[in-house]
């Protein structure tokens, strides 16, 4: 069925409310990667036969990644006249239990988390739920602020009418009806919203130079190569909602005048590909991709495209050589691509979580957006905490939200109690941070004056059992397997850096290998074709100044003291 | 690169021919090409450069040259079943390196071979986006979590014992036998 009309999308919302608060019992398995990763297929599987053995009046649906893989796999509980229940690390035999416990009117409180939006049911306090908190007041949901991945975890995330009941396409209906192109353009630039890539250039002023160049194709390209080691919100987005995403690159097409969409997928995502491609399968169906989308003129096509692999093809312009065929180097600018990108059209190149906060600012305005952040840093920002943390995951956060907060108070703080060395936040570029530094609001502009950056929000956390002089060379180790090896500084200097950063860390040098790393370092920087090789420098030269103990210990002793 | 085809590869080749006259010939579509490839061959030997090469028009070397810059391409037979040990930083500080030795003392080989039998290669991988079970492993596409030292043992059992009870069942069920 195409949706043609605002009657179309209220049927649609309507039909979305029902499954989403069903008569009967419905038990909603979490089926992304991770999900999958700890036997949410068999489980599924499982439950779709004691069905049939018991002629169990139950429906069995699925939902998404909410973004703690280590809580997988997820189960959402629905009983009539009561809000969701959300139940983790579900087995076989837990979920016999809870079928068990129902027949019987009971509610197994054996892994139930929380219970998803209270206050939407009649009123009443529930006996039943007595002392079970709501997500928003239970770790590791409380003080977030999932406007992104409100849905994930918590709807079918190829239910059209389930995202419609979520408020989903009531932006690009809005836009396609009622807003010219430079009025959607306008909202975006109104917002101060910045990509969410790593570079954070102004998404606005980016769209509205792609919607004045001149020429009858763009292209809308959304990065979803999701490169930098320990990011994976890109791929929740995706997975547990990609129709926010879908609908964000129609409204970017709409607002630059393309009628052509990419989507440029990591290659280690299997699982997301196909995912991806039943999505946008079902997308047309809905007319919400294609010919005349939502009943009006305007057409959009999207396919989605498998990288190769390779890191420096996350850089925009190596992007755009890889998906014309060619080896993926950086290129130089100008041109810049929204004058002449991909086949030398005029293209934009947005992150997947810039695009999946187009639908908000349209919907709501971009005023309201920039309601929460900082100055100069609006909405808010996925942060994927890692490492030797008690509870690794993904928060979504105001920008400007305090780093230790997040660490201690949102994320449990460090592994057994164990004190933490230090924090890179900006993953792989950003600096690490001594563990006393960590009173600072998580925003572009504070972390550049701290001479770091926020990156695309991976946070590594280390404890004390952790040498920076290993973790730092495998970080140098990572971007010299990842250099395309187009310019001397990176293939040749960055290369050099590795070498007695491995001699250092091998105990075969002295305290004036410190010094060359200082002056190669201080060469290659600014010379570097882009940032990989331009980022290198700073994090090893930092890491020496504010660890030097663990480098001194390497250099005297021979050997790593923190390896057993 | 100078593996003999075996017969099975050689059909696949020929498949691969007719698959390469859906794609148009266009420069953009080489790495679709070549994945396409992939994907029937699990890897690239020079003969399918070669026709790739033929089908646009291009230089061999060009194609090769290419290829190689992608780390997904393979360019000698993996193993039946690929292990793929994720190195990022998530697993990197949850000692993913000790989870690749495990593999690679279990199976006698490196990282980036394939086992005498064809069975088992194993590979690195960056960050497969599953972090918050570091460290990760990945078999045939099935992604393992909080890996441990003494899991890999009991995952390559599974694996051979799932491949005998297969053969048991072939075997059964093979006319002529009773
Ligand atoms: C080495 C390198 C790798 C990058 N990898 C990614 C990536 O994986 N995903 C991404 O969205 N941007 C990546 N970027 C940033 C892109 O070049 C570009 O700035 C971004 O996609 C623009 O979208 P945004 O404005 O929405 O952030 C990378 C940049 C560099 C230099
Ligand atoms: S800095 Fe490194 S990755 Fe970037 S263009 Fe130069 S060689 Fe390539
Ligand atoms: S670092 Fe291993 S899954 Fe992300």
């Amino acid at each position: 069925m195409k949706i043609k009309t605002m009657g179309d999308l209220d049927k649609l919302r309507e039909a979305g409310l029902k499954s989403l608060a069903p008569k009967q019992l419905k038990i909603s398995i979490s089926m992304s990667t991770c999900g999958h990763a700890l036997g949410a297929d068999i489980l599924y599987h499982e439950l779709v036969k004691e069905k049939a053995k018991q002629g169990l009046k139950i429906s069995i649906g699925q939902t998404g990644c909410s973004g703690f893989c280590n809580l997988e796999p997820m189960a959402v509980l629905r009983l009539h006249g009561r809000p969701p229940l959300l139940y983790t690390q579900v087995t076989v035999k837990k979920v016999k239990r809870i079928i068990q416990d129902i027949k019987r009117k009971k509610i197994t409180k054996q892994g139930l988390l929380c219970t998803i939006g209270s206050d939407s049911v009649s009123g009443e306090p529930d006996p039943a739920l007595n002392n079970i908190p709501d997500y928003k007041e239970v770790s590791p949901f409380k003080d977030q602020h999932r406007r992104l991945l409100e849905n994930c975890g918590i709807i079918n995330p190829l239910s059209v009418s389930e995202y419609v009941a979520m408020e989903g396409y009531s932006a690009l209906y809005k836009a396609l009806y009622q807003m010219d192109p430079e009025v959607v353009v306008d909202e975006v630039i109104q917002s101060g919203l910045r990509g969410r890539g790593g570079a954070w250039f102004p998404t606005g002023i980016k769209w509205d130079m792609a919607r004045k160049a001149q020429h009858k194709e763009k292209f809308v390209i959304c990065n979803a190569d999701e490169g930098d080691p320990g990011a994976f919100k890109d791929r929740t987005i995706m997975e547990g909602n990609p129709f926010k995403l879908f609908e964000g690159i129609v409204l970017a097409g709409y607002a630059i005048g393309s009628h052509q969409g990419l989507i440029y997928l990591r290659e280690e995502y299997p699982h997301t590909y196909e995912f991806l491609n039943d999505a946008v399968y079902t997308a047309k169906r809905y007319g919400l991709l294609g010919k005349n989308i939502l009943g009006s003129n305007f057409n959009f096509t999207l396919k989605i495209i498998r990288g190769g692999g390779s890191y420096v093809c996350g850089e925009e312009t190596a992007l755009m050589d890889s998906l014309e065929g060619e080896m993926g180097d950086p290129r130089l600018r100008p041109p810049f691509p929204i004058e002449k990108g991909l086949w030398e059209r005029p293209t934009i190149v947005n992150n997947v979580e810039t695009l999946a906060n187009i639908p908000h600012i349209i919907e709501h305005g971009g005023e309201s957006y920039a309601g929460i952040g900082t100055e100069k840093a609006k909405g808010t920002k996925i942060l994927s905490v890692i490492g030797k943390i008690k509870q690794p995951g993904l928060y979504e956060v105001p920008l400007g939200t305090n780093l230790e907060h997040v660490i201690f108070n949102m994320a449990g703080g460090p592994l057994n109690g164990s004190q933490i060395k230090a924090v890179q936040v900006g993953s792989p570029f950003g600096n690490f941070l001594s563990g006393e530094k960590l009173d600072i609001s998580l925003d572009p502009e504070t972390l550049r004056s701290m001479g770091s950056m926020i990156g695309s929000g991976v946070i590594v956390v280390l404890n004390q059992d952790t040498c920076l002089v290993d973790i730092l060379l495998h970080t140098l180790s990572f971007f010299v397997e990842e250099s395309c090896g187009k310019c001397v500084p990176c293939r040749e200097g960055v290369f050099q850096m590795k070498e007695i950063m491995t001699a250092i860390y091998e105990g075969r040098s002295t305290m004036e290998d410190l010094t060359s790393l200082h002056d190669i370092g201080g060469m290659i920087k600014d010379f570097a074709l882009c940032a990989l090789g331009g980022g290198a420098p700073s994090l090893i030269l930092n890491g020496i100044r504010d660890f030097r103990k663990d480098f001194e210990a390497h250099i005297t002793t021979g050997k790593c003291s923190w390896t057993s | 690169m100078n593996e003999e085809l075996t017969e099975e590869e050689k059909e696949a080749l020929k498949h691969i021919a007719l698959k390469l006259e859906t794609f148009e010939k266009h420069r953009g579509n080489l790495i679709p090409i070549l994945q396409m490839v992939q994907n029937n061959l699990a890897y690239l030997p020079s003969e399918a450069l070669k026709i790739v090469a033929q089908h646009l028009g291009i230089i061999e070397s060009e194609v090769y040259g290419v290829a190689t810059f992608y780390n997904q391409f393979r360019f000698h037979p993996p193993g039946k079943y690929p292990v793929k040990v994720c190195l990022g930083t998530a697993c990197h500080v949850k000692a993913g390196d000790i989870i690749l030795e495990n593999f690679e003392r279990k199976l006698e080989i490196s990282d980036g071979e394939t086992t005498p039998d064809r069975e088992f290669s194993i590979e690195r991988v960056a960050c497969v986006g599953c972090c918050a079970l570091a460290p990760v492993a990945i078999i045939d596409e099935t992604v393992h979590g909080h890996m441990a030292p003494s899991k890999v043992e009991g995952l390559i059992l599974r694996i051979k014992l799932q491949e005998e009870i297969e053969e048991r069942e072939k075997k059964k069920n093979e006319p002529g036998q009773s």
